[in-house]
């Protein structure tokens, strides 16, 4: 028994496998708002169809046809007694899982607001040096190759300590693994400077485990800065919301991550320059000091020996001139005694009138009674001496 | 002579001078203060000399 006719189905992928080229698929519908499955069917998409979806999907078709998404499929119905009923997918709305996604983005955005956690892990502040840094990535992702690259080999030889927490990128295991990264990191968060969560680009569909809210919340909340390097240039996740900086690509994380020891030491640099001005218009002005006080000494000194120089002049003048004194009054004192000398020379006497007597051997004779002795005296006046005989 | 400082040869000079000022002093002893003043004297503008032209040495290192 068949539809004639195919018809539009909306629903969730659950599961899917593929075997020799044909798909299997475990479709759900869950009740609004819970996670309660409320009807299942499986499904099948034939070796031919999946071709077709594949040719107008492009790169699109992974992304689509994996667990956990809304899809809009055509499907006709198909009944064998061995198989029972079977859904045979024909075609794929890709618009309708886009919009699905758009609103399930939308919804968690409103709830990250009403729960106080767009801007929780933003009021974090980033240092200014960012050398530890906890990668939540995949070894295997697109995009960590280049981001390990960008910073090994850095232009300034920054070293950067990495650790990472491999992590599913995208996929159903994607929100548990991530979670448990960042929980881990949490536990040990004193080892790292900030917390990193990159992924290369990939279709918006691929990117769409990042507006899960789990991932999102986890993010916001984060004991680390986070910073997002998902995607290309366009694309904007929850996560990129939730997270205190997000940049376009892995490779501009490793150039921001760069940038910033960059800036931090150039700032260095330039304190150090600053404090060598100071320190160099310090000693410019000791040394103006320095040189004023050399020259005010070398002044004084010279002041000072010519002074000394007239000091000695002066006590040696002095010390002569009070010897000369010395001398004048000793001579002076000789003139008198010589002047003396002078009035009480017999000479000076015979030419005042008196005489003197001596006898003929040049005695003096004095007195009456030695006289009476002699048989000649001598007499002797101013003009000379006359002999007398006794 | 040599160990004397400036400043107690200066002292030392000073008191020659005013011994030879005052009267106590007799000529005898003029000729060995003469003698020591003139010692002194000597040895003070040497060291004088010698100091300055080292502290003008010092100056012109710099």
């Amino acid at each position: 028994m068949n539809f004639e006719d195919a018809v539009w189905i909306e629903c969730e992928i659950n599961q899917i496998n593929e075997k020799r080229g044909n798909y299997y698929l475990q479709l759900i519908e869950k009740e609004e708002e819970k996670d309660v499955i409320k009807a299942q069917a499986s499904a099948a998409i034939w070796y031919r169809n999946a071709m077709f979806i594949k040719k107008k999907l492009g790169k699109l078709f992974d992304s689509i046809l994996q667990g956990g998404v809304k899809v809009k499929l055509k499907c006709s119905i198909s009944f064998s007694e061995r198989y029972g009923m079977n859904y045979v997918i024909e075609d794929v709305d890709v618009n309708y899982t886009i919009g699905q996604m758009e609103i399930q983005r939308q919804k968690v955005i409103e709830r990250l607001k009403e729960e106080k956690l767009l801007n929780l892990n933003h009021q974090k502040n980033l240092p200014s040096v960012l050398q530890r840094i906890a990668v939540v990535s995949s070894e295997k992702a697109a995009g960590f190759a280049d981001f390990m690259e960008h910073l090994n080999h850095n232009n300034y030889d920054y070293a950067f300590e990495i650790a990472l927490f491999d992590s599913a990128m995208q996929g159903q295991n994607m929100e548990t693994e991530i979670t448990d990264s960042i929980r881990e990191i949490n536990d040990s968060y004193k080892e790292y400077d900030c917390v990193v969560v990159i992924r290369g680009g990939g279709s918006k569909l691929d990117l769409s485990g990042f507006d899960n809210f789990n991932i999102a919340a986890h993010i916001a909340k984060c004991k680390l800065p986070v910073i997002t390097g998902i995607g290309h240039e366009i694309d904007q996740t929850v996560s990129d919301l939730t997270a205190n900086l997000s940049l376009k690509t892995p490779t501009a994380v490793a150039g921001y991550l760069v940038e910033q020891n960059l800036h931090y030491e150039t700032t260095i640099i330039e304190l150090a320059q600053q404090i060598n001005g100071h320190i160099q218009n310090i000693f410019d002005e000791d040394s103006l000091r320095l040189d004023n006080i050399q020259e005010r000494l070398y002044y004084n000194i010279k002041d000072r020996f010519s002074s000394e120089h007239i000091s000695l002049q002066s006590i040696e003048r002095l010390t002569q001139s009070a010897i000369q004194q010395k001398f004048q009054i000793h001579k002076s004192k000789l003139d008198a005694v010589n002047g003396i000398l002078k009035v009480v020379h017999p000479d000076n006497i015979l030419k005042r009138g008196f005489s003197y007597i001596m006898n003929d051997k040049d005695q003096h004779i004095t007195n009456k009674k030695s006289a009476m002795k002699e048989s000649e005296l001598v007499i002797h006046f101013k003009d000379g001496k006359l002999k007398v005989k006794a | 002579m040599a160990k004397i400082t400036y400043d107690k040869a200066f002292e030392e000079l000073n008191q020659i001078l005013d011994d030879i000022q005052s009267e106590g002093v007799g000529i005898d002893e003029i000729a060995k203060k003469s003698k020591r003043a003139n010692e002194l004297l000597k040895f003070c503008r040497e060291k004088l000399r010698t100091i300055e032209s080292q502290v003008a040495e010092n100056f012109e290192e710099e």
